[in-house]
């Protein structure tokens, strides 16, 4: 079945077909950006179940990284047994934090937590940590205040809140390392206490994680680390359980290997044992997370040599046109061969490259015809002009081609700000995916408007707006235009909100408007709707906060994503109000507004994940980072500088404090662990420089390429770099990559005949 | 028993029934009756019961015996509707209220022998929240000084109940609580850092009786050991014999092991007659300890056994799919499996977990307004009640015109809104709180006082509470005030708006309440129970009061009393605190969720007279429940496959079968989870007559995948089915 070039209906690529003759053992496949790398693991686990090599109660294990990936790939495993009249059972998808999550569920005992266990999403834990700054800064004033230098006081402010972030970069950079090197804070102390060494950025760093995890002791809250901890804990405590779980799912298949951290990987490795089946698929160069994560491409390059593991490639690929795929594949030739660190050729890049596809491919590259790049040679004065310059070229850019899909990627969310506010200016349609989506704030508004109004039960005004924003949002039967909506509004502001929603006994909402002007038959029927809506909230509005949302939820939301979001949403309240027990529903309506004001983004979610799905005429401005794992026909990759993409040690970081004179605390305390602790991966060490801050601004060199090449490869048909002179106060050079790029793409144009 | 509650004897009795009823009365001889739920044992005791009353046997002579307090109740009841001349006196009591009660009565006796440090004082009987707030004395200060327990993620309340329920299985398992630490070393099978939160456990165990032997707290635990010396005592056997002279016992199979070795040493000393039950669907209440194997073993020790093999409620064709079920998921079947197809009423999946629900709503509401069938013959049964089902289908059903009962196990009194509403009361009306109020030392929400409103006031909806709480507890005043009066900070217009909006009535109600405070302000300092008490009897039971004519809400106030008298004669006795600051304690107790542990004692529930019940499943089977229809919800669920593990107590490991060092790993747990869920579905079947609704979606309500154990196990035995067919 394997040799053939289709399988059910599915167009294969000789690749695939190769990936696809896979029967067991451990494999690993690099794959490239738009290779059908998640269309071909969903195939590889139909095709296991199909060819009946999982017994009835077992399934193959599907991983994914993003909950919208988890959908996909299981109605694809369906529809493939479906068309087979297979039933729909041995298999299982999932995100890895979900599969941690059910392995904690499945044996609390073994992972040494109770049942009643919250997850806190990063927005919560800055918060903890942020305490936790505070009160360590109040313990150690005169030591902490050491390090700002005598000057005016704006800018001794200025530098204290700097410094103060540093701070608590320190806290939860050190708190995400010890997680990862299994430490409890005692632990930690122990290892630095027998180190005999001052290493006082580190002490703090400890200092604020014991911190922390008093915190979350106290409430019984784990964070995302500690989930995997701890579930790694509970398959490390009984073999019969791992044995159990192994038996359970004889097949591994991992998507985005390159995006799983150590500990992640290590729960795969305990799941999948010495002698079993294990699929790992990634991109090793769309690595960008590893700064935030812990995630790093070593790992995934390391599994790639590992003894006993089979290499395979996807790099085959339809999504983008030639010439962008030339960059692409010159962005990492360069890279792994002349980039001026020669630290960096070793760090950045698996050098792999793109091929298009063959003729009759299902997939077909766009034509060379319809792309083109575009460097724009001179800089902008700044970032702001920057900004309305190419918000100006998106908007004229749709006009000439309304059915494209257009991205304006931004290294920042400060530039992508600025960009919001020119397209803006311009009346232009756009999308604001900078901190979540149109539908997270969506959602979230609905909430909260519904909790401002609970919290705030009297206000007639909040019930009229409420109204408003349910009717025209589609949760109400619709008004016959904006007047009649207004009208209704008036009817309920008229009311007091006790007369509208609990009538005294007898009363009918019809006698209480009796005396209301041009009152229909229609207005008391969606006036009674609503009323028997938000007094059945009222009334559950002693309900724990995310009862009361999923509550509400339930009456308004019936798609999955939007359902999937208001979990996500009553998960993280759940959290909020556990570590706050003091809060009341106004503070949880502050909360759900921050994210529906685009003031908060909606952590752990994929701008896919959040319902978000690149529309033809449409602009998304986004960031290189959020924009992984999306594909746009035009994109604008902005500020391609050398502060925000440096190629060399001699560049300016950002995030250092001029003010500490060379030094770099949470680098220097990070490293400084790492080395007291051997590292988590062993030998990894022994790669690196001996100066902590200079590897740690090499790992970042190579970091900000790889987020370059996933900029470039978001484009399948046009691609325009530009840069500003100025960026954030500091005069900057066009990025190093940028002008090599520019120069082999005009030996391209020369090669192929083509003039741009 | 519901639907077909049993609250007098039915006139025909079944064969075995009658062989129950005519068991000799004389010369001791004992009889082990087992059988399926739903073959009449219940009724055969009962009517042995009758039988032994009406020919004459002093009530005082009988000892009926019951694991646990629902029974108890519906054993009076059952009592109360004889004909018999003397029905009051018999002794219908649970192990552990007769080993209170006797240890009590044998107090002076005992008190030196088992180590008290005041033998010639009273003893004082904890509760479960007094054991948690001595328990927290202790182990607060090692958690902050010693670093105890920082490898585990529990909150303090539940630390607390599973140190307590460590110490209670001991008792009731019948080892030596320093036992604790070494058998639950023996089991683990992980890593050193665990044995040393054990270690802490158990260090934490030793110094609460210790602690208790020196202040005369009897907790339960304590209850339970001096009883187990004092049944051994020759004193003791020679009280028994000449008091009680027969013995029935209802559900043998949820007892725990030092109730059964209880049992067993009180088959030897009974002269008249012993029958004791045994469901073989049963053994429900592993984690209270119940001993189902240990209870099976009684066939022996018993003169006689017989088995009640004839169902007398109609339940085959539901007990014949659990049987499928069970083969399913790999147990024996324990029933013929003969076309179960008809047990299932209907199955339905739908995509989300609220079409669900509205399907449930809308059969349900089949069932009662067109085919007639009366709301408390159906069941909705889920593996666990969130507030969302609750809310949801009390909601849907209300639509329909139909009522909803909710049983669930009791629940931490912080989580009850009333509860929370009646301390709010205490804290705006009692003398030792309002000091700390008005001096803004305790913050209290308006959100809090309208609550308090709303349940203390009849007819008041939440948005006018909040209204009201809004005018009569203006922030700066930090108390209620009389807005009528000279302090009301409103214009007296302002005010005939305000009682024009909430109401005349309610103003009426607010004013005799704010009497009621002023009054109890000129008063002495009283414990909260008598504060309560007070306030219950000469206002809020009143009419146009929140609790008049409210069985299940004064049921909830009966509870907080109770709760809150034991705490205060529990540490009045042993601590040198005075009135108010126990008054202090016991409201911050609570709030902070220190008294938080459910009850292991249960409580007897009154049931609408016409309402849907939902319950959870365990709930259901542990109530001895039966109905016409059962909705099984939430199919899909985890919860139905899950058991709620805790990381400092294991129900197994700390029992009688499992040999001290034989570790406990993940084969015994499936099997033990397959076990568990196969008795589920067993006992649920054998109490429904009529048919099976099988509901479930495929996003539960959190929009994740539902797609578990149960569901799978039921998926495969219709296909084993069809194939089969």
């Amino acid at each position: 079945m394997s040799s053939e070039t289709t399988l059910w209906g599915y167009r294969l690529r000789p690749q695939q077909r190769e990936v696809l003759q896979y029967t067991g053992g451990r494999m690993a496949v690099s794959a490239v950006p738009g290779s059908g790398k998640t269309l071909t693991l969903a195939l590889l686990a139909a095709k296991l179940i199909v060819e009946g090599r999982i017994d009835e109660d077992a399934e193959v294990l599907v991983v994914t990284v993003q909950n919208s990936a988890v959908d996909n790939i299981a109605q694809r495993i369906r529809d493939i047994l479906d068309r087979q009249r297979i039933p729909p059972l041995g298999f299982r998808v999932c995100t890895l934090h979900k599969l941690a999550s059910d392995i904690l569920r499945a044996r609390y005992d073994l992972a040494g937590v109770e049942e009643q266990f919250v997850i806190i999403d990063d927005n919560e834990t800055r918060r903890l940590m942020q305490s936790a700054v505070d009160v360590w800064v109040a313990e150690h004033i005169g030591w902490w205040q050491s390090f700002i230098p005598e000057t005016d006081v704006t800018r001794q402010q200025r530098m204290k809140e700097a410094w103060r972030r540093e701070t608590q970069r320190v806290g939860l950079e050190i708190t995400k390392l010890c997680k990862h090197l299994r430490l409890s804070p005692k632990e930690a102390r122990d290892l630095l206490d027998r180190a005999n060494r001052p290493f006082e950025f580190l002490r703090m760093g400890i200092e604020l994680y014991a911190q922390y995890d008093r915190y979350l002791q106290a409430q019984s809250g784990l964070d995302f680390d500690d989930l995997i901890w701890r579930a790694l804990e509970a398959l490390d405590q009984d073999e019969t359980f791992l044995l159990n779980l192994r038996r359970r799912w004889p097949y591994v298949l991992e998507d985005e290997a390159q995006d799983s951290s150590p500990l992640q990987e290590m729960i795969l490795e305990r799941l999948v044992g010495p002698e079993g089946n294990w699929v790992r698929v990634g991109d090793p160069n769309q690595s960008i997370n590893s700064t935030f994560t812990a995630a790093d491409p070593r790992y995934f390059r390391r599994f790639l040599r590992q003894q006993g593991v089979k290499p395979l490639s996807l790099l085959i690929s339809g999504r983008c046109a030639r010439p962008i795929m030339f960059l692409a594949n010159r962005l990492v030739r360069w890279t792994c061969l002349h980039h001026p660190e020669p630290a960096v050729r070793e760090m950045a890049f698996q050098l792999q490259e793109m091929f298009p596809t063959e003729e009759g491919d299902a997939q077909p590259n766009p034509p060379d015809t319809q792309s083109h790049i575009y460097f724009h040679t001179e800089p902008f004065p700044d970032i702001k002009e920057e900004a309305r310059q190419v918000a100006h070229w998106a908007v004229s850019h749709l006009k000439r081609y309304p059915d494209y899909s257009v991205a304006i990627l931004c290294p920042t969310n400060q530039q992508g700000s600025e960009v919001v506010s020119a397209l803006q200016n311009l009346g232009a349609s756009y999308d604001d995916l900078l901190r979540s989506t149109p539908r997270v704030r969506e959602v979230a508004r609905v909430l909260s408007a519904t909790f401002g109004y609970l919290g705030d039960v009297l206000s007639t005004t909040k019930l009229g707006s409420l109204y408003q924003l349910l009717a025209t949002a589609g949760f109400l039967q619709k008004s016959r235009g904006m007047e009649r909506l207004r009208h209704r509004v008036a009817l309920i502001r008229s009311l007091s909100t006790h007369d509208f929603l609990f009538p005294q006994t007898g009363n009918s909402l019809r006698e209480a408007l009796a005396m209301a002007p041009r009152v229909e038959e229609e207005d008391l029927r969606c006036l009674a709707e609503f009323s028997s809506l938000v007094s059945k909230w009222v009334r559950a509005s002693f309900l724990p906060v995310d009862q009361l949302l999923l509550t509400v939820a339930q009456d308004l939301f019936t798609d999955s994503v939007d359902l999937a979001l208001c979990h996500t949403m009553a998960v993280s309240l759940r959290a909020v109000s556990q570590m706050h027990p003091s809060w009341r529903l106004p503070d949880f309506a502050a909360e759900l507004e921050a994210v529906a004001r685009n003031r908060r983004a909606l952590i752990g979610m994929s701008l896919a994940d959040a319902g978000y799905t690149p529309q033809p005429g449409k602009i998304a401005v986004t960031t290189m980072h959020k924009a992984k794992g999306l594909e746009w026909d035009t994109v604008f990759l902005l500020s391609v500088d050398n502060l925000e993409f440096p190629s060399s040690l001699d560049d300016t970081f950002r995030g250092e404090l001029y003010f500490l004179s060379g030094r770099a605390p949470a680098v220097e305390a990070r490293k400084e662990l790492e080395r007291l602790s051997g590292g988590i991966v062993p030998g990894f060490l022994e790669e690196e420089v001996s100066d902590p801050i200079a590897q740690a601004r090499l790992e970042f060199v190579a970091e900000r390429l790889r987020l370059l090449y996933v900029g470039i490869t978001r484009a399948r048909r046009n691609l325009s770099f530009t840069w500003s002179e100025v960026n954030s106060r500091r005069r900057v050079e066009p990025a190093r990559a940028l002008r090599v790029l520019r120069e082999a793409y005009q030996d391209y144009l020369e090669s192929s005949g083509r003039v741009n | 028993m519901r639907g077909q509650e049993l609250l007098s004897l039915p006139l025909k009795l079944t064969r075995e029934q009658q062989k129950v009823v005519e068991w000799p009365r004389e010369g001791g001889q004992s009889l082990f009756l087992s059988g399926l739920p739903g073959t009449g044992k219940s009724t055969a005791l009962m009517a042995r019961l009758a039988a032994l009353l009406r020919v004459g046997y002093r009530p005082y002579e009988i000892l009926v015996f019951l694991p646990q307090r629902a029974q108890v109740v519906r054993y009076e009841q059952v009592l109360a509707s004889l004909d018999a001349p003397i029905r009051g006196g018999v002794d219908c009591l649970t192990f552990y209220s007769f080993a209170k009660r006797s240890v009590a009565l044998f107090w002076p006796r005992i008190a030196s022998v088992l180590g008290f440090a005041h033998p010639e004082r009273e003893p004082t009987f904890l509760t479960l929240e007094t054991a948690q707030y001595y328990m927290w004395r202790i182990v607060e200060p090692l958690i902050r000084a010693e670093g105890y327990f920082s490898s585990l993620k529990i909150r303090r309340e539940r630390l607390l109940s599973q140190l307590i329920d460590n110490l209670n299985k001991a008792a009731l398992v019948g080892f030596d609580y320093k036992e604790v630490y070494s058998r639950l070393k023996g089991a683990w099978t992980g890593s050193l850092e665990r044995l040393h939160s054990y270690w802490q456990a158990q260090d934490c165990i030793t110094r609460f009786r210790e602690y208790c032997l020196a202040h005369n707290l009897v907790d339960f635990s304590l209850s339970v050991e001096a009883f187990q010396y004092l049944w051994k005592r020759e004193d003791y056997q020679q009280y028994f014999r000449t008091r009680y002279h027969h013995l029935l016992v209802d559900n043998l199979e949820e007892n725990v092991p030092v109730a059964l070795d209880f049992i067993r040493w009180a088959l030897e000393q009974i002269d008249g007659s012993s029958i004791l039950a045994y469901d073989l669907a049963g053994g429900h209440r592993i984690f209270l300890g119940a001993d189902a194997r240990y209870a099976a073993e009684f066939a022996n020790y018993c003169d006689c056994a017989l088995e009640c093999r004839d169902l007398v409620r109609p339940a085959g064709a539901p007990l014949a799919f659990a049987g499928a079920v069970r083969r399913a998921l790999g147990l024996s079947p324990l029933v013929g499996e003969t076309a179960f197809q008809e047990a299932v009423r209907a199955q339905y999946r739908g995509k989300y977990w609220v079409n669900m629900l509205d399907w449930v709503v809308e059969r349900i509401s089949q069932l009662v307004h067109e085919e007639g069938v009366s709301p408390r013959e159906i069941a909705v049964i889920a593996p666990y009640v969130s507030e969302v089902l609750r809310f949801a289908l009390e909601d849907g059903l209300a639509r329909k015109g139909i009522s909803m009962h909710l049983l669930r196990p009791s629940r931490p009194l912080r989580d009850d809104p009333i509860v929370r509403a009646l301390l709010t009361w205490v804290i705006l009306g009692h003398p030792a709180w309002r000091e700390a109020l008005e001096k803004g030392e305790y913050l209290l929400p308006v959100e809090d006082v309208a609550l308090a409103l709303q349940v203390a006031l009849a007819d008041l909806d939440p948005i006018r509470a909040r209204r009201l709480a809004r005018a009569a507890f203006p922030r700066e005043m930090r108390r209620l005030i009389d807005l009528d009066g000279q302090e009301s900070l409103l214009t007296p217009e302002e005010r005939g708006h305000l009682w024009e909006e909430v109401g005349y009535q309610i103003r009426r109600r607010y004013k005799a309440l704010l009497l009621w405070l002023e009054d109890a302000q000129q008063r002495d300092s009283e414990g909260v129970d008598i504060f309560l008490s007070r306030f219950f009897g000469s206002l809020l039971s009143t009419p146009g009061f929140g609790f008049y004519d409210q069985p299940e809400r004064a049921r909830v106030y009966g509870r907080l009393v109770e709760s809150a008298a034991k705490f205060r004669e529990a540490v009045r006795i042993s601590s040198e605190l005075d009135q108010d600051t126990l008054v202090r304690e016991y409201v911050r107790l609570v709030l902070d969720g220190i008294a938080s542990g459910e009850y292991v004692v249960d409580w007897p529930t009154f049931f609408a007279t016409d309402a849907v019940l939902l319950s959870p499943a365990y709930a259901y089977l542990t109530r001895d429940l039966a109905s016409h229809y059962q909705f099984w919800v939430d199919l899909g669920s985890d919860g139905w496959w899950n058991r709620p593990n805790q990381p400092l107590t294991h129900p197994y490991v700390l029992s009688r079968h499992w040999p001290v060092g034989r570790p406990w790993r993940d084969i015994e747990e499936e099997r033990s989870r397959k076990e568990a869920l196969g008795n589920v579905v067993l006992g649920l079947a054998a109490r429904c007559t009529g048919g099976i609704f099988l509901v479930s979606s495929e996003l539960g309500v959190d929009g994740t995948e539902q797609d578990g154990r149960f569901q799978r196990a039921i998926v495969r035995a219709m296909r084993m089915a069809s194939n089969e067919q």
